[in-house]
């Protein structure tokens, strides 16, 4: 605490008109198995960003360190860049410090910080030899299991003092299956902030899809009907879109394509979306964003209607709306992301919606590509590797890897969403929804 | 060495010696020094220059024949100890023996050369002044456009950047080698809008030595006179046509087929592990006598990112994967190739001090042909020509999907009109039979944004390649 302030007192002192500095210390284990190899690996990695305002330009420096003289050699650096760059002119200033908006969040877990690598590595070797008694045309390709904490720590020249603790585990799985001639990859993952994570569990429903996925038939012609994604094929296809555009940055950039639609439908009327910092249990819950401001809650959309956007202190100062606490540091920038995003609106039982539908295509897990989405225009051209097509409710085949194209934006103003609510790894909380406009090949 | 690392060298020496007496049968010890500025304008401002620098060590032992790794940040000794001793619990606790190649013991110090700007000494005010200059041009054009009410700027984004350090590597076997990397670029995009649709393009330059190219006006103004045109084409270009089609890739798609769909797959570990599709297939023909790839830590003519040594101080050996349709070989570390019985290749990269050493590609690439891309374009009646990688995505089982920011449709052996985004999806193996031809000059872009990500490790790479004509690969998008 001590250096933390002696650090922000010396770039007040060397001519910063503001000063943030945000100190981590991450705790990395994890134990992995490729083919029969076991590979333990454990890594505390230790950093500091200095942010430095001088006449309304900003500058940062990060550093893999806390040593207080190459602290105060990074401030120098930022000063310097600072000095000798552009103002912003619509810079305003850090934030102001402020309470958490809830006392008590469960960041921190612990029973879970008490793994260490012996057990890890116990673990993975006991799925390792489950695996191979599971062997067939389904092979393992390898398992990863990786403990994660970090402190965090922010502070600023205007009395912020922010402290976050947080902790978690997760487990990926990769298999590969072979049957004459065609090959099937397919993944299983799970993480946990409360207890062990059941790893028979996602072993056994990994093996059981692979196997599903090797009677995999082509569908003949071209598809555009009611298309039904499973939340993590949800989830990975929002993250690449809505997830970008819903950001004050993207408004104030112009990148979004509903900055001028606060007030009109941009999904079908019943959806909900809201983002939750402080969503108890949440996988990215915490007490402040990265530039020390409470994590908040932000309603999105309701009804369908696009209420709000998530900002940072700088977004937020430039539209002249509220902060929400969604500040968030890509390498050594501020920037603004989502915290934990829930799709809520749910109609009914998942099993029950897809049966309403004639024919409808299930798209599992990850569509390959997603990332390649035009999140301006919407535009999407994913290949969906897991895909099931049900007539009437009852499988009607397993089908061969096809490209699902079309505009997602359009897509959502058609949501209907089941009941089967997951957290994915993309930090985005969703049932399995069905949308239609989408085309597949 | 005119950096830190200079008097952190003798902690190795310490972290091998303390090493042997706490029951290592092998040490090994990356020592770290690097840094990464950028400068990025975003609409006609400065969004923020940041300065980003890593320092730390890791630690990576042998005892009873199985390995642990322990990293910590900074260079302070005691937490060092404590990283050594935790490699050391890592490698007790391990349950599978591990076989290491041998590594040449070998001292060097291995500085880069050939140019006169080095990013460390040139004054930020400089590389400032670049971009404001090419800032300034792409709007300058942008408002001749909109004079002609042609298009409408709508963003603009330019990136300055410069990756600069040294490596360290020392081990118990006697590798002892400093080694410099460097990667700069600068890269600029744009959207604009037409009468009805936007368009988007990017352009960029980087290299491996210095900053001489990227301080050359002449190089950074065509960044920026290239990013307007191929936007403002795009906002008036066409959809493209769906289904099976010859298509040309230019060097940089021709690349990421390289790199994602085959190189990927002919990476050691899978291919020990047998979770390659071509474990086992050495020798075997896989695709036309047309297609060679290979992945080059220095590749012809200084192109893409010079990556001399790799992280375990093995050089970085040009590996041919593929011959005329024959499957050579995988890229190895020195576990992948300890387990294979040969040489490692010098594909054993980490990200960074605080990541284990896996096998990753350097520059991946398919070899030249004898063809001219007019000849090509000549040769095709109906078919795409595809520029400007967008990213994808392959799996291992060889299906893949990239995405393409610009191309053009050929009808009659003609280059028509540009076409909007096309998506390219297959399988490689069936793309790698459909190679017809290649041209003669290749080139290898890389820049230090982005990169490969594997295993949660992101490293810079470069890929390219020549002009590569396929005869039939299914298209779609726009």
């Amino acid at each position: 605490m001590a250096l933390t302030n002696n650090i922000i007192e010396y770039a007040l002192r060397i001519g910063a008109d503001e000063v943030e500095l945000m100190t981590s210390r991450t705790l990395n284990r994890s134990s992995q198995i490729l083919g029969d190899k076991l590979t333990n690996t454990s890594s505390i990695n230790i950093e500091s960003i200095v942010r430095v305002v001088v006449d309304k330009s900003v500058a940062s420096v990060r550093i893999s360190t806390d040593e207080e003289t190459k602290l105060k050699t990074a401030v120098e650096k930022a000063i310097n860049i600072a000095k000798t760059s552009p103002s912003d002119p619509y810079w305003e200033s850090l934030p102001e410090p402020k309470k958490p908006t809830r006392k008590k969040l469960d960041t921190w877990n612990d029973d879970i910080a008490t793994i260490d690598i012996e057990e890890m590595s116990e673990q993975v070797y006991k799925d390792y030899k489950y695996c191979k008694g599971l062997e067939g045309d389904v092979k393992l390709v390898g398992i990863t299991y990786v403990y994660n904490e970090s402190d965090i720590h922010i502070l600023n020249s205007n009395g912020v003092d922010a402290q976050d603790k947080v902790n978690g585990l997760s487990y990926l799985i990769e298999t590969k299956g072979v049957r004459g001639g065609y090959e099937v990859t397919t993944f299983g993952y799970e993480r946990s902030k409360k207890s062990r994570i059941n790893t028979q569990e996602v072993i056994e429903d990994t093996y059981k899809r692979n196997l599903e996925l090797l009677n995999a038939e082509k569908y003949e012609g071209i598809y555009e009907g009611p298309v039904a994604m499973d939340p993590l094929a949800t989830a990975t296809t929002l993250f690449f879109s809505l997830a970008m555009v819903i950001t004050g940055v993207s408004v104030v950039e112009g990148f979004s394509p509903f900055k001028d639609k606060v007030g009109e439908e941009i999904t079908s009327s019943h959806i909900e979306i809201i983002d939750d910092g402080v969503l108890p249990g949440g996988w990215n819950t915490r007490y402040y964003d990265d530039e020390g401001y409470p994590r908040g809650t932000t309603r999105i959309v309701e009804d369908g209607i696009l209420k709000n956007f998530i900002h940072n202190s700088y977004t937020a100062n430039r539209l002249g709306q509220p902060n929400t606490g969604n500040a968030v540091r890509r390498g050594t920038q501020v920037t603004v992301g989502i915290t934990n995003l829930v799709l809520r609106g749910g109609e009914k039982d998942t099993e029950k919606l897809l049966s309403g539908y004639d024919e409808i295509m299930v798209v599992r897990n990850m569509p390959m590509n997603a990332h390649t989405t035009n999140y301006v225009t919407g535009a999407l051209n994913l290949v969906a590797t897991e895909l099931y097509f049900y007539k009437k409710g009852s499988l009607e085949k397993i089908v061969k890897p096809m490209t699902l194209s079309g505009n997602i934006y359009e897509a959502m103003k058609t949501f209907r969403l089941g009941n089967d609510v997951k957290h994915t790894f993309y930090n985005i909380i969703t049932p399995t929804v069905v949308m239609e406009g989408l085309k597949m090949a | 060495m005119p950096t830190e690392i200079e008097s952190v060298i003798d902690l190795a020496d310490d972290i091998i010696k303390r090493g042997d007496k706490l029951g290592a049968d092998w040490v090994e010890v990356r020592i770290q020094d690097t840094t990464f500025e950028l400068i990025q304008y975003l609409n006609n401002r400065l969004k923020e220059s940041t300065l980003n620098r890593n320092l730390g060590i890791g630690i990576r032992v042998m005892v009873d024949g199985k390995i642990g790794f322990a990293s910590t940040s900074g260079f302070i000794r005691n937490n060092v100890y404590k990283a050594l001793e935790e490699a050391i619990k890592i490698a007790r606790s391990s349950k599978t023996p591990i076989k290491l190649a041998e590594a040449k013991a070998v001292t060097e110090r291995l500085k880069l050369s050939g140019f006169k700007h080095h990013p460390r000494d040139t004054p930020y005010e400089d590389r400032l002044e670049m971009v404001k200059e090419l800032n300034k041009l792409i709007y300058d054009e942008f408002a001749e456009h909109e004079k002609k009410g042609t298009a409408k700027v709508e963003t603009v984004n330019i990136r300055f950047g410069s990756y600069y350090g040294y490596m360290y590597i020392k081990t118990s076997d006697g590798v002892d080698i400093l080694n410099e990397e460097m990667l700069s670029g600068a890269v600029a995009s744009a959207v604009c809008r037409g009468r009805d649709k936007r368009g988007d393009a990017y352009a960029y330059l980087g290299t491996s030595l210095g900053l001489d190219s990227l301080l050359d006006w002449e190089n950074i103004r065509k960044i920026g006179v290239d990013v307007v045109k191929y936007s403002v084409e795009k906002a008036y270009a066409e959809k493209a046509p769906s289904g099976y089609y010859p298509v040309i890739t230019a060097p940089d798609v021709s690349g990421v087929f390289a790199h994602e769909s085959f190189g990927h797959m002919s990476e050691g570990d899978y291919g020990v592990s047998g979770a390659s599709p071509l474990s086992n297939r050495e020798g075997e023909e896989i695709g036309s006598e047309n297609a060679s790839i290979y992945d080059s830590g220095t590749p012809p003519n200084n192109m893409g990112f010079i990556y001399r040594v790799d992280s375990e101080g093995i050089p970085t050996k040009t590996v041919a994967l593929m011959e005329k349709g024959v499957f050579k070989g995988f890229m190895h570390n020195r576990e992948s190739a300890g387990e294979a019985g040969v040489e490692s290749t010098g594909n054993g990269r980490a990200q960074d001090y605080s990541k284990p050493v896996i096998v990753r590609m350097r520059n991946t690439y398919f070899g030249p042909g004898d063809w001219e891309l007019d000849e090509m374009i000549r040769d095709i009646s109906e078919g795409v020509i595809v520029y400007d990688e967008r990213g994808g995505q392959a799996e291992l089982s060889g299906t893949f999907s990239f995405t393409t920011s610009r191309g053009y449709y050929i009808k009659n052996g003609e280059i028509k009109h540009p076409v909007r985004d096309i998506v390219l999806s297959g399988n490689i193996f069936e793309m790698l039979k459909n190679v017809v031809g290649a041209t003669k000059d290749i080139e290898i872009p890389a820049i230090p944004f982005g990169g490969c990500g594997k295993n949660g490790q992101g490293v810079y790479v470069g890929l390219g390649g020549p002009y590569l004509y396929i005869s039939r690969l299914n298209i779609g998008g726009g």
